[in-house]
């Protein structure tokens, strides 16, 4: 039993619950809320009249990542319920954390957060 | 290293990392109460502005090095998740949508921080910038354990093949 790669991949829940794979509807809310973000606050900071470096780009920024976490935040809500029902989790929580996993990616945005933090919220 | 050393190392770093924890909290907290009124106007540096990210940096690179201390290395090609039971699942999902949710005040207070508002709230940088003035050492060793814990859970050593 435990060399069955079905039973490893379900954590020993011991059932072959059919998994939800959500990716792309995961990857199409977060794209689309943030391009609206972007594009509401652009709008905002033309009608109220504000400096783009200043305020609207790092308003976008922060609140387009608000947003990211606002889905993440859902989406770990809905797996905690699954859970608890003795439901698989989500395809999302076991395939695309592996691709975040590799080594460079971490230090990558660190460097990029380093940067836009210096241009943006200096 | 033999399997009882190597515990015995595992539970020496994390009661070492608990107390830290627990004295920068201490720290921190003390160190608020006693900031004045208008600590936060005009800020002086005392920290060059590299010297915070630099610090930072280092713990980064420090979290990462320390994961060959966990349990978890020991089989890196499971997924940590999936070889946890019920409990352990929801107790990190439940840890994840707590810290996702933490995010969300915390960008949502930063998006109306930096425009300006009739409440008169700031960006969350320009509290940064009034810790670093006030108590750089204890803004320095905050800084250091958020970048530990952040290349500690976040920069996952590469998985071994075969």
């Amino acid at each position: 039993m435990q060399n069955c790669p079905t039973m490893q991949a379900d954590g020993g829940v011991g059932r072959r619950a059919r998994r939800l794979d959500i990716r792309w509807p995961l990857r199409g809310v977060g794209c689309l809320g943030a391009i609206l973000i972007v594009a509401c606050t652009f709008f905002y900071g033309r009608h109220v009249g504000v400096t783009a470096l200043d305020t609207w780009i790092p308003a976008a920024v922060a609140a387009s990542a608000g947003w990211l976490c606002l889905v993440l935040f859902a989406l770990m809500l809905w797996a905690c319920v699954r859970i608890s029902r003795g439901l698989a989790p989500f395809d999302w929580t076991e395939k695309e954390p592996a691709r975040l996993r590799r080594e460079w990616v971490a230090p990558l945005l660190v460097g990029l957060g380093v940067l836009i933090g210096l241009w943006i919220f200096k | 290293m033999r399997p009882d050393t190597a515990r015995k190392v595992r539970i020496g770093v994390l009661a070492a990392v608990t107390l830290l924890v627990l004295y920068v909290g201490g720290r921190l907290t003390y160190a608020a109460g006693g900031l004045a009124e208008d600590a936060c106007r005009n800020p002086a540096p005392v920290l060059p502005g590299w010297a915070l990210v630099f610090i930072s940096l280092a713990f980064f690179g420090a979290g990462r090095l320390a994961t060959g201390l966990r349990t978890d290395n020991d089989a890196p090609h499971i997924p940590p998740l999936a070889r946890a039971g019920t409990g352990g699942r929801l107790a990190a999902h439940a840890a994840l949508a707590t810290v996702f949710l933490l995010g969300v005040g915390a960008l949502a207070y930063e998006t109306v921080g930096v425009w300006p508002n009739p409440w008169k709230l700031q960006p969350i940088t320009n509290y940064v910038r009034c810790a670093t003035a006030a108590d750089p050492l204890t803004t320095s060793l905050v800084a250091a354990v958020i970048s530990f814990f952040v290349g500690h859970w976040l920069w996952f050593p590469a998985r071994r093949r075969g």
